[in-house]
């Protein structure tokens, strides 16, 4: 029981710490890691939810007879990990291009010089 | 056929978006013809769906023919109600027209080919969100058109400020994508689906899935821009192109109050009388009058009509959590009305800063007699924002005021009453400085705006004032019918999981109401107060702050504007940190109620 509620107890910690660290970060590169960090825990969070203690992988070459005989883990939560790391990783680019751009115009990384738009 | 008639307006504009950049060395004109012809054609189809779908009926596409057996819907689906069909629709005009709008605006600018492209994008985006009936689905369909959404935002490279706009909008933005995430996941983890209409067959009131409702609509909000979760709005709007912000203000957050009301009314029987909807309610009042006081305190142009969207998303969330159906059908007309309207209000003061170089009140004025095309769309789109009668905004506002007062909630009518003379204000000032004060610099040689730089704005604006003398027929047939696919959620579930169960089905009948009459003038009483106080606050704003004579009891209304003002403090962790606050909130008021019963 403990080893199965532990990833989701992680994925939490892992949501708030980079959440923290998101809210702290003096850096616009460490903002994104730490957005990475909090996207990771979604995963993670995907991810525990389908595990099915003892279950093998779901590749089935035909209908498995479903009287219970083999146990696999829930291909769908699998799936929308896969989507969801492809949408991250294009988000990360765009942020990184937008990164460039800011280093550019404000000759800094530190989002509190980056207040031109306020009030 | 009724399949591809239902995929065709997600295929159309996608294809679109990827086909243009292909014939890049054609003219400008072209790029944007064939843009327009393929919105054109996303629009019919659409409207060839409308006659079965405001009558009632759900039209139910399986991707790659997965059906649900027994219940249990695997595949995935778009699901089209008169709610999503409404969206959709709003979407496809305000692309149009933002789109024809565009030839004039980006003549000269360079990276066109891109823009078309991330145009597009985003209105596949924007009406794949609206068609599908899928939860995950619509989580793509919202990543597909923010990407589009942020690169457009940042389409002038070389100004900081639309870089700095762009990045503050991905960070807020992509902290609600993750709530939205993970309220998605609790969700499949207590239902096993993310069909929508399974996923409400199967919700029960446990910890978790109100923990899930909480943070979609927290996910949502940022989409829809309600306070707090707003501060990427004004920014964005801002600095993106005119077109863009058009489309933003008129189609981006419009979606997110869509996502709202199917979180609240599809996905779980309406919370009524209980602590989720005084929370609904409390955000309603809370952006309805933020939104109006930071309008009357900015000197841009752009950040004055970008907080005045805002406020008006106040406005379709009161109707949204009033949860009656006259308060939904309220919120549908008055989506319309701000789609309509906002989108003229930008495309004029675009065309201003197109044609003159003023984005800022205070280089403004004098311009009536050079540009009176566009002081005429902005005086009739002024008039028809504020709510006066014989434009929609009066409909709508009446509509709202109505469903107020007949709930307990009629402190509520106030607070929209004072909003209203607040927007009166901040668009009579908006006027005033740029129209019609005496101005320091000279006007000569300023030429109004091209045909088509005018003409978008102003059939919008026509629209919305045909709208307002005619009400019945758009209030009876488009925003009631969307109103009731929200409010029979039965039926909904069953037509898109078990159509054979529908026969059996019975529903309580809800009787339709006519459209306030706007020759009655028995209903003129809220927008007169709109027009003497806002009119007295505008005479009392654009005097020199010198010469402003103190009110007293003005005195609470200054220290809140004060303190709005200086919350928005420029800095990305604070946005971030306010809108987890806000979903944290929303998300422990579902949960506590959810275990005190008090839901």
């Amino acid at each position: 029981m403990f080893m199965f509620i532990i990833n989701y107890i992680a994925a939490i910690l892992l949501f708030l710490i980079g959440l923290y660290g998101l809210v702290r970060a003096r850096n616009v590169v460490r903002m994104l890691l730490n957005l990475g960090l909090m996207e990771s825990a979604t995963y993670l969070l995907l991810i525990a939810l389908g595990y099915r203690t003892g279950g093998t992988a779901p590749i089935f070459y035909e209908a498995p007879d479903l009287a219970g005989e083999i146990t696999a883990v829930d291909p769908i939560v699998q799936a929308l990990a896969l989507t969801s790391i492809v949408i991250g990783v294009v988000t990360l680019a765009m942020a990184l291009a937008l990164v460039i751009q800011l280093a550019r115009h404000y000759r800094t990384l530190d989002p509190h010089r980056m207040r031109e738009l306020h009030g | 056929m009724d399949d591809f008639r239902l995929i065709a307006p997600v295929l159309i504009p996608l294809g679109t978006a990827f086909f243009v950049p292909v014939v890049r060395r054609i003219s400008h004109s072209v790029r944007a013809t064939i843009c327009i012809a393929a919105m054109l054609l996303t629009l019919a189809f659409l409207l060839s769906m409308a006659g079965p779908i405001l009558d009632g009926q759900t039209l139910v596409y399986w991707m790659g023919g997965w059906q649900p057996r027994q219940g249990l819907a695997v595949g995935i689906s778009l699901s089209v109600d008169a709610w999503g069909l409404l969206i959709a629709v709003v979407v496809a005009v305000v692309g149009l027209f933002s789109l024809v709008y565009s030839t004039v605006y980006m003549r000269d600018q360079s990276g066109r080919g891109s823009y078309y492209l991330l145009t597009m994008l985003l209105i596949a985006g924007l009406i794949g969100f609206a068609l599908s009936g899928d939860l995950f689905n619509q989580f793509v369909w919202l990543e597909v058109l923010s990407i589009a959404a942020f690169a457009l935002t940042g389409f002038h490279v070389d100004d900081s400020r639309a870089i700095e706009a762009a990045f503050k909008y991905l960070v807020t933005n992509s902290v609600a994508a993750f709530f939205v995430v993970i309220g998605l996941i609790l969700l499949y983890m207590q239902t096993g689906a993310l069909n929508l209409a399974d996923i409400a067959a199967k919700f029960q009131f446990t910890p978790a899935g109100l923990v899930a409702i909480g943070l979609l609509i927290g996910g949502y909000a940022t989409k829809a821009a309600l306070v707090p979760w707003h501060f990427w709005l004004p920014d964005a709007h801002a600095v993106a192109p005119s077109p863009t912000s058009a489309l933003f203000s008129g189609a981006l957050i419009k979606v997110g109050v869509y996502a709202i009301g199917r979180s609240i009314f599809t996905l779980i029987p309406f919370p009524s009388g209980g602590v989720l909807q005084a929370a609904l309610l409390l955000l309603a009042a809370a952006t309805m009058l933020l939104g109006g006081l930071q309008m009357v305190q900015q000197s841009s142009i752009k950040r004055i009509l970008a907080f005045s969207s805002v406020s008006q998303m106040g406005y379709v969330l009161l109707g949204l959590a009033l949860g009656t159906p006259l308060g939904v059908a309220a919120a549908a007309m008055h989506l319309i009305h701000h789609a309509l309207v906002k989108s003229a209000l930008f495309m004029s003061a675009g065309m201003v800063g197109w044609r003159t170089g003023i984005h800022d009140l205070r280089e403004g004025g004098d311009l009536y007699r050079r540009m009176p095309f566009t002081f005429l769309t902005m005086l009739l789109a002024g008039l028809a924002l504020s709510g006066m009668p014989f434009f929609s905004g009066y409909i709508s506002k009446t509509m709202l005021e109505e469903a107020a007062l007949a709930g307990s909630f009629g402190w509520l009518a106030w607070v929209a009453v004072l909003s209203s003379a607040l927007t009166f204000a901040g668009i009579a000032r908006l006027i005033w400085h740029v129209f019609l004060a005496p101005a320091a610099a000279s006007r000569r040689g300023v030429q109004e705006a091209p045909p088509f730089g005018v003409l978008p704005g102003l059939a919008l604006t026509a629209v919305a004032l045909l709208l307002g003398i005619f009400p019945q027929d758009v209030v009876q047939r488009v925003a009631w019918p969307a109103a009731l696919a929200l409010y029979q959620r039965d039926h909904y579930i069953a037509q898109v999981i078990e159509p054979s169960s529908l026969a059996s089905l019975t529903e309580a009948e809800i009787h339709i109401e006519a459209a306030p009459d706007p020759f009655d003038w028995h209903h003129w009483l809220l927008p007169a107060v709109v027009l003497i106080g806002g009119g007295a606050l505008t005479y009392w704003l654009i005097r020199p702050s010198a010469a402003r004579p103190t009110i007293r009891w003005l005195r609470p209304l200054q220290v809140v504007a004060y303190y709005g003002r200086r919350w928005h403090s420029g800095l990305v962790s604070d946005y971030v940190l306010w809108n987890s606050f806000g979903t944290a909130v929303l998300m422990m008021a579902a949960l506590v109620a959810g275990r005190l019963g008090w839901l």
